[in-house]
């Protein structure tokens, strides 16, 4: 696989042992590492997971081959850094399987047919663009991003931010294909609810 | 035949093409046919899409936490763990 020019250039400058760019990466994806950690050892052991997950990348950034994206890999590092504190603590995977029932929209929404008696509401603000420059959307965004439940919150940051595959969510996070693909249904479910809220209201 | 309510169950699935065959020519049959689905899936879309792009600027840390971070690598040598 080839890396983005960014990506090969931050890798040279990190394989150098250029602290700086060291740093940058962390300022880049501390917070995202925090997410997975989160999700699979719990927030007992997050901080601490992800803290030992930089050590081991900071250690190994020398021997990165580029198999994968940079990011890729490093999630890679803190998943398995969760997962052994998991073993080492006896414990199981903070959240593991859910039920696989599909999350589901209003049912007043839908008659006995299951067709639309409330369909969805024109946006006027209708492009990620627009909504992106819509400062009282984008804190609403922001809010629901960061109350989402840890597992929704993981799930879709390594899909929609990261473009994960479905099955290698599954396999980061110990879970199986189809529960990833139930919880992100609920996380883009929430995000949508509340921006359609928000056209319809202009409050969050 | 696919009805509204079965299609809202299988947005985010279409979004990642995870359908095939006749799953797949069931959607886009009644994707075709029904605007308020079509609506929904553009909802849902964009929903995901300007999620993504706000997460990507607020899921980062501030200089001064990655410098403790880092100060933390630097006094305490990694253990030998590479994925």
């Amino acid at each position: 696989m080839s890396l983005p020019v960014d990506d090969q250039q931050l890798i040279a400058r990190l394989k150098a042992g250029d602290n700086l760019a060291f740093k940058a990466l962390i300022s880049s994806y501390h917070q995202k590492l925090l997410i997975v950690a989160r999700a699979i050892a719990g927030d007992v052991f997050a901080e601490d997971v992800t803290q030992e997950a930089w050590a081991s990348i900071y250690k190994a950034i020398g021997k990165f081959e580029g198999r994968s994206s940079l990011s890729t890999w490093m999630i890679q590092i803190v998943s398995n850094e969760a997962k052994s504190r998991l073993r080492r603590e006896k414990r199981h995977s903070s959240f593991g399987d859910i039920d696989e029932v599909r999350p589901e929209i209003d049912s007043e929404c839908f008659n006995n047919n299951g067709h639309w008696v409330n369909p969805p509401s024109h946006w006027d603000i209708n492009t990620p663009e627009l909504m992106l420059q819509e400062d009282q959307l984008r804190h609403c965004i922001e809010h629901t991003l960061t109350v989402l439940p840890e597992n929704q919150k993981a799930v879709f940051l390594l899909r929609d931010v990261e473009q994960t595959s479905l099955d290698e969510i599954a396999d980061l996070l110990t879970l199986s294909e189809a529960n990833v693909r139930v919880i992100l249904h609920r996380a883009r479910l929430q995000l949508m609810k509340i921006i359609n809220h928000y056209q319809e209201t202009g409050e969050c | 035949m696919l009805n509204c309510k079965q299609f809202t169950d299988l947005a985010s699935d279409h979004i990642d093409l995870q359908h095939t065959g006749w799953k797949r020519v069931e959607i886009r049959l009644h994707l075709m046919l029904c605007r308020h689905c079509r609506r929904f899936n553009r909802h849902l879309n964009r929903s995901s899409q300007t999620g993504a792009a706000i997460a990507q600027q607020i899921w980062h840390s501030e200089t001064a936490e990655s410098e403790a971070i880092f100060s933390k690598i630097i006094q305490s040598p990694p253990s030998d763990k590479t994925p």
